[in-house]
Parts: structure tokens; sequence; C-alpha cells
């Protein structure tokens, strides 16, 4: 061991008592395994992280939707023109009713009500 | 040194075969576990570095290159966290017996001074600067050459070839020595 290969060269025997001094005692198949449970516990939790995420993501986007359809609804239904819900309607009692230019009189309601009664 | 294979093992784990990184683990996992007792003498520990090492290796696999050999790659990154575990850990003292020296399957008498020897030697390891003790057994025990440990330990080649002369010489002492002693 005291003339050993030159320091370009590999020394064969020193490296084999190396190797048996640091070889690790136990199974490399247990170290194997340890390894991957342990790359597998980090990922399991990653997708119940996202599946979590997703239950949440779901209820959350069903409620926008929901609003969206119903702030769109109502606006829309404030859009809606008198020409279109005219068309719409198609009577002539509403078309008269919305077209008459002079409102019934104080006299005429009064009638109705008293009608009424 | 399997480099074109560790490189399609590589992507097929990034494809996220887990097969691919079981057996790139179990390719390597004697040569890490082996690093890391260099730098942690408790083998628990080593074992421990050896293992985050592989967790660490995975989760930067992306930025490893595939067209340089794979080893000198992981060895880095088991070589940075057992010193990082060295230098944060609490020592756990208890120094296990040597499986060897207990199990069958050899003489009594030469298991035991194949255990003593294994002794000595990671005692004289221990006496080494960290980097001698590192590029003597990546050089002399892990087979790779002085501009791989060089890159591994991020170190002039010079100096690598410095370190495992000096290295040398203090561990032959030692053996020289130990072998006058049992003869």
């Amino acid at each position: 061991m005291t003339h050993g290969p030159s320091d370009f060269e590999r020394d064969e025997r020193l490296g084999r008592a190396l190797r048996q001094a640091l070889d690790p005692a136990g199974d490399a198949e247990a170290f194997t395994a340890r390894v991957l449970a342990r790359f597998e516990r980090p990922r399991a939790r990653a997708w119940d992280t996202l599946a979590s995420w997703s239950r949440l993501g779901v209820v959350a986007a069903a409620a926008v939707a929901l609003v969206v359809i119903v702030v769109l609804s109502f606006r829309g239904g404030a859009d809606v023109s008198i020409e279109a819900a005219l068309a719409a309607s198609n009577t002539d009692e509403a078309t008269q009713l919305m077209t008459e230019d002079n409102s019934p009189g104080t006299d005429v309601l009064f009638a109705i009500a008293n009608e009424d009664n | 040194m399997h480099n074109s294979d560790d490189a399609a093992l590589v992507e097929r784990t990034l494809a996220g075969d887990q097969n691919a990184f079981g057996m790139l683990v179990r390719r390597y996992a004697a040569q890490a576990r082996r690093v890391a007792r260099i730098l942690l003498r408790n083998p628990d520990d080593a074992d421990d570095a050896a293992q985050d090492a592989f967790l660490a290796a995975l989760a930067n696999l992306a930025r490893y290159d595939p067209r340089r050999p794979f080893g000198p790659w992981l060895v880095r990154i088991v070589t940075n966290t057992a010193i990082d575990r060295s230098r944060r850990r609490t020592v756990r003292r208890a120094e296990p017996l040597d499986e060897r020296l207990i199990d069958g399957g050899e003489a009594p008498d030469r298991a035991a001074e194949r255990g003593e020897l294994a002794m000595r030697l990671r005692d004289a390891l221990s006496e080494l600067p960290e980097r001698q003790r590192l590029a003597v057994t990546l050089f002399d025990a892990e087979g790779y050459s002085h501009a791989e440990i060089a890159e591994i330990l991020r170190v002039p080649i010079g100096t690598v070839r410095s370190d495992v002369h000096h290295a040398r010489r203090k561990l032959r002492d030692m053996l020289t020595e130990w072998k006058e002693t049992v003869e």
C-alpha cells in the first residue's frame, strides 16, 4: 500500500477498502422503497390539495355564474326597447295603452273606482 | 457510468414515469449513501441525507443537462445535502455496531478484521479535511475523473489532484500502520 500507483491512476486496493468502509449496512431495496415512499407522499398531498381546490373552485364558479346570469338577465331586461316590447306583445290594446297620448282623466278613474265599489 | 441510459431515465421521470425514477435511485443508491457517509459519520444521518438528495434531485430534474453525465450532477447534490445536514443536525453520537462484524457467511476472525479495517479507515477519513476526503473517495472508490471531481467540488483540477495525493498518503500510512499491528 505504500508504493501505490501514480496520482493519475486509480488505486484499486484503496478504492475497494474505501467502498467496504463506507458501504451502507442496510438493505438497498429498503432504501429505495423509502425514497419512493417519500416521493409519493408529497405528490399525494399535492393531489389532495388540488382536489380540495377544485371542489371549492366548482362551488365558486357556480356562484359566480349564477350572479353573472342574474346580472345579465336584469340588465338585459332593462335594455329591451319599447319597440321590441311592442313587437313582442303585438296586441292592439297594448299598443293603444302604450302609445296613447292622452292618459285617462281623473273623472274616468273615479268612475271606475265607483263601479268597483 | 450509464450516461445515455441515465438521460433516458431522466426524460421518462420528467414525463411522470415513477418506475424510471425508481431505477435511477436503485442505480445510484449505494454511491449516494457512500458519499453521504464520507461527510456524516452516523450511517442513519448519511442515509437521511442521501434520501433528501434524491428528492432534491427530483425536484430539480428539469435543470439537469442530459448531455452531461448524471452521476457528478447527483453527487454534487448529495455532497451539498450532506454538508448542509452535518452543519445543522443534532448529532446522533451513538455509532451502531458494524453489521459486518455480526453477520455470518465469513469466518469470524476475517470478518472482524475487515470490520476493524473499515472502522480504522472511517476514522482516518474523518481526520482528513472534508475536501480531501471527498476527492480521494470520489477518485479511488467511485471512479470519477479529476475533471469530474473538480466540477463536483467547484475547485480547480490541480486542487483535486493535490487533495487526492495528500489524502492517499495519509490513508496509506494509516493502513500500513494498521497492517503492521495486525500481523
